[in-house]
């Protein structure tokens, strides 16, 4: 009796104080995922010249990142409706759906996070446990540098370079996913640290004034 | 290599800008053939034809590392070949008939291509396809290097597992031979085939695929060969 009671206080607050719309907190009450937002950019589109041309930044959040979140969240309401009508074979189908656009939101969200303007300090090698951390597990930041660009080099058709902290062996390590699949479809225990998107359209614009190699 | 010399890289403009025709061939395509090459001056899987190493190479679903490299330089072969200055528009004669039998119209083959194109996330290929044994048309895609061309050993996969299961009487031409295909177009649909040209917008790359860049000359040739491999069978070719 009292559970029940706590239960609809909590959905009461849920839907009136949490800020959230009452469709999606009942919607979080019943368990169900609630939809998700583009994220802004910590920096201008320009700012992180020239290693990333401003057009490619642009494209890459305003048009993929955010293709990605509306796909997901289209894909969240068809599962809300095939959940509610028990359509067990709708549900399964819209799984492939929501890997691909929800792990395009997630990793892209931790990608603008990985970046900075030179200016704020982008592209200075890590210290501190970090920095002892890759000396401990690769040898040097070189060797890291060096065994990451080699699996993104190796990487067929289109994915993601992770380096990893395997929070239950305590170890890094240099992972890859394919498509957008999360770093966490590699293993429960792998958090993801830094991720490179290999995709073609995180750097084809720019393919000239890069060296291929 | 030589179907493109550089004096001809603009010629699928304003639909396949010179800049990619020169980095899609002279750089991907290329890197394909010099990577394949280089593996091949090392490797056991020397002496095969190209399609030959392509099923040997993909190994019923557990690729060697040949096969990446043999399956791009073989796609990217056939996309160039499906492609000609002033295409698309819609085909006649035989393959007209043939594809509003198997699709209803020629409007409906082309919106299952393109839908067909919008369903594949990542890296792969959009084709049109002769079924050998329904003897019928198809559109599915592939991802990565994946090319119709490794699915025909999928039959020596199955043998074994009948076998232990004393399965003697299931119609084993209806399940392998469903997988038996005879490419008839593709289309490259690794973001580099159209990035340049048409950034995220891949809808408007398929369309003017479709309705200016296919080769339906190229797509009668390659019906009139697929077309003999179903009527008379598979040639026995006597070793030299």
């Amino acid at each position: 009796m009292a559970l029940r009671t706590l239960a609809s206080k909590k959905t009461l607050s849920l839907a009136l104080g949490g800020g959230a719309r009452p469709l999606a907190a009942a919607a979080a009450a019943r368990g169900v995922a609630t939809t998700v937002s583009l994220p802004d950019l910590p920096y201008d589109f320009g700012a992180l010249e020239p290693a990333i041309s401003g057009e490619i930044m642009r494209l890459h959040h305003q048009k993929h990142h955010a293709t990605y979140v509306a796909n997901y969240n289209k894909a969240l309401e068809q599962l809300d409706a095939a959940v509610s009508k028990g359509d067990a074979s709708a549900v399964v189908q819209l799984q492939g759906a929501i890997k691909f656009n929800g792990g395009g939101h997630v990793n892209h969200s931790i990608f603008w996070k990985n970046l900075k303007p030179i200016s704020e300090g982008g592209g200075e090698p890590p210290h501190g446990k970090l920095g002892w951390a890759i000396d401990e597990h690769f040898g040097s930041f070189e060797a890291l540098v060096k065994k990451m660009n080699a699996e993104g080099a190796a990487l067929q058709g289109s994915g993601w370079v992770w380096l990893a902290l395997d929070k239950e062996a305590k170890k890094l390590s240099v992972e890859t996913t394919p498509n957008q699949d999360p770093l966490v479809t590699k293993g429960a225990s792998f958090v993801p640290l830094l991720g490179i998107d290999v995709w073609e359209h995180a750097y084809y614009l720019q393919v000239i004034s890069f060296c291929w190699n | 290599m030589s179907i493109l010399r550089c004096d001809v890289q603009d010629a699928l403009e304003p639909y396949m800008s010179r800049r990619t025709v020169e980095l899609h061939w002279g750089k991907h395509h290329q890197d394909y053939v010099d990577g394949l090459n280089k593996q091949l001056a090392t490797s056991p899987l020397y002496g095969h034809t190209l399609e030959e190493l392509i099923k040997e190479a993909y190994n019923n679903g557990n690729p060697l590392p040949e096969y990446n490299n043999a399956a791009q330089v073989w796609n990217h072969h056939f996309f160039w070949e499906s492609m000609q200055p002033e295409g698309g528009g819609s085909p006649e004669g035989g393959v007209l008939q043939q594809i509003e039998k198997d699709f209803g119209s020629f409007t409906n083959f082309r919106e299952e291509f393109i839908r067909s194109a919008s369903q594949l996330l990542g890296s792969g290929w959009v084709w049109l396809v002769l079924k050998r044994t329904e003897k019928k048309l198809a559109v599915l895609h592939t991802r990565n290097a994946i090319s119709p061309l490794a699915f025909g050993d999928i039959v020596c996969l199955l043998d074994p597992f009948l076998k232990m299961f004393n399965i003697f009487s299931i119609n084993f031409a209806m399940t392998s031979h469903v997988l038996f295909l005879q490419p008839i177009i593709s289309l490259d649909l690794w973001e580099h085939a159209y990035y340049l040209d048409y950034k995220d917008d891949r809808r408007s790359y398929v369309t003017n695929f479709i309705d200016h860049l296919v080769s339906w000359h190229t797509v009668t040739l390659r019906m009139m060969r697929a077309e003999s491999f179903v009527n008379l069978g598979e040639p026995t070719i006597p070793v030299a």
